[in-house]
């Protein structure tokens, strides 16, 4: 065993300290989860209810875009205008195919957490834009970069009823349990130490990793694409032992945030990224939503599926109980209405209750929107400009 | 900041890269980036449950996450690549002893996951097999025959490639799951 301790390469040894970005986003991302109380012999376990679950456990991969912020503008209006599906993902297309592969592909992400405050309006806080780059060829690097962005009020109607409130400093928000804390102001740009070689592209969710090479060279083939992104194999003896669990893990939300993953992370040409679209759309439980527009003003083509209400936990022993939210909401993915880029994801209420009961449907619990991402020749480095200015 | 956030926040500096070197040798370092994340989240909203011995416990954690979350062929495909990494980080190793180094590292390669988890939870993860059965989920019986047929299996395996580098074979490797 002496000789196998002494193999362990050097990176495994356990030991030094993960760099600030990561470690800021991991405790930020831990803290932001409700607390369970804790079960004692001879009671019934008793459980918080989840905030935003599936929102708060996607925070980590987050992507892309290229188009310029906005002003909080009055929030979406769903039309019930057809869906011009195909016409959309072949100027998607079209687009796409005039981009030529770089040397580096960056992603410039947002992501926020919608909390309702005493005042009874919606403020984003645990607010992040990260940057990130990777290098085509191995060895080239990768690099990630944070900062904190200040709390603000989620939509229009929420600015309303902060500035009637004296546009009040909001340094911390009520969670559950516990208080997160909101930045006040911007911060600076962190990058992070990392000794990342680059050259590969990991989407979470179904957990493929990627060249970029490889991404050039992804089949357009729907099954295929499904197989690869959107559902997950489920091991057939974990099945039998937690069905609840394992149909819960392809429950047609979680197959939209999948897509999410892929659309994020992965440079995935025009044609594979158009495909990937239709694979998506014929999903059981996926449907067209019609028009939105984003927080940050942008005019998008949304597909989505609903949560059923709670989610399965396990409980002691390893038997999954299932845990109500009281309320339920809806996966939604967001694409340009002109060139079909990805925007981001967001999650948004659909049936008021629990600790949305004073909220509308159409709230937007939390989101990971793609500020931008593309293709350049020289190191790409993070914007200066915030966005929503 | 409240004393629970205060504890778990030492714990995740006192444990993160322990959590992190043990995903990463169960699933190659990309994907243990989200597993340690997702870990540390289930931690927090359990922490009122954890017990005092919270290394196994986390790496315990960690473990159903992988096996929950993360597909099999992704697993070995990570790992896969995973392994070729050690073992050239190995051979750009000048240190003595390198070549046996490799030898262990490519043997390691060529064992089930089953018998590299519970091998490098003890010799990399350093946990006692009380430690390690926590982690596993089993009794410390168990753990004991389990680690006993591991071994057994990376020996043979050693030998095995002495013998093929001996023939001047270039040692492949192969990942297998059971």
């Amino acid at each position: 065993m002496q000789e196998l301790a002494e193999a362990r390469p050097g990176h495994l040894s356990g030991a030094g300290r993960v760099g600030e970005e990561v470690r800021r986003s991991e405790l930020g991302r831990a803290f932001s989860q409700p607390r369970e109380a804790v079960r004692r012999r001879g009671h019934a376990r008793r459980l918080v209810p989840a905030v935003a679950a599936g929102a708060v456990a996607v925070t980590a991969a987050v992507l892309v875009a290229g188009t310029g912020g906005g002003t909080p503008t009055p929030r979406r209006s769903t039309t019930a205008a057809p869906f011009r599906g195909d016409s959309v993902l072949l100027a998607a297309a079209d687009v796409a195919a005039k981009q030529p592969m770089g040397e580096y592909w960056y992603t410039n992400q947002l992501s926020g957490l919608s909390f309702v405050v005493k005042g009874g309006y919606a403020i984003t806080c645990a607010h992040m834009e990260t940057f990130e780059w990777t290098a085509v060829k191995a060895g080239g690097g990768h690099l990630f970069y944070g900062r904190d962005l200040p709390a603000r009020p989620l939509a229009a109607e929420d600015e309303a009823a902060w500035r009637k409130a004296g546009s009040p400093s909001i340094s911390q928000v009520w969670n559950t349990d516990h208080y997160t804390p909101c930045a006040t102001k911007a911060g600076s740009w962190k990058p992070d130490i990392n000794h990342d070689k680059g050259g590969s592209f990991f989407v979470p969710g179904t957990a493929v990793e990627l060249t970029a090479a490889e991404a050039q060279h992804l089949p357009t083939d729907p099954a295929k694409l499904t197989k690869m992104f959107l559902v997950r194999d489920v091991n057939p003896a974990r099945a039998k032992m937690d069905p609840v669990g394992s149909k819960w893990l392809n429950d047609p939300a979680h197959v939209v945030r999948n897509a999410s993953y892929a659309f994020a992370n992965a440079p995935l040409p025009p044609k594979v990224r158009a495909a990937l679209m239709r694979a998506l759309a014929a999903q059981p439980g996926v449907r067209n939503l019609g028009t939105m527009t984003d927080p940050l003003g942008r005019r998008a083509i949304a597909f989505g599926a609903d949560w059923t209400d709670g989610r399965p936990d396990r409980g002691r022993g390893g038997k999954v109980v299932w845990t109500k939210f009281g309320y339920t909401y809806r996966e939604v993915l967001l694409f340009d209405r002109k060139t079909g880029e990805y925007l981001g994801d967001e999650a948004v209420l659909v049936k008021p209750g629990g600790r949305y009961r004073t909220r509308k449907p159409g709230f937007v619990l939390h989101y990971e929107l793609l500020r931008g991402s593309g293709w350049t020749n020289k190191k790409p480095s993070p914007p200066s400009k915030l966005p929503f200015h | 900041m409240d004393d629970d956030r205060e504890r778990f926040t030492a714990l995740y500096d006192a444990y993160r890269m322990r959590v992190w070197a043990y995903a990463a040798s169960r699933v190659g370092g990309q994907a243990a980036d989200e597993v340690v994340s997702e870990t540390f989240m289930v931690a927090w909203r359990r922490f009122g449950e954890m017990p005092s011995a919270s290394l196994p416990w986390l790496l315990g954690v960690a473990r159903n996450m992988i096996r929950d979350s993360v597909r099999a062929q992704t697993r070995r495909d990570s790992l896969a690549a995973e392994l070729r990494r050690w073992t050239t980080e190995a051979e750009s190793d000048v240190a003595d002893g390198v070549v046996d180094r490799i030898a262990m590292l490519r043997a390691l390669a060529a064992l089930s996951d089953r018998d590299r988890e519970v091998l490098t939870l003890v010799a990399w993860q350093g946990l006692s097999p009380r430690e390690a059965a926590r982690v596993l989920g089993c009794n410390t019986a168990t753990l004991r025959v389990r680690l006993h047929r591991a071994r057994k299996r990376l020996t043979e395996a050693m030998s095995r490639h002495t013998q093929e580098a001996s023939q001047h074979r270039a040692p492949t490797i192969e990942v297998e799951f059971s």
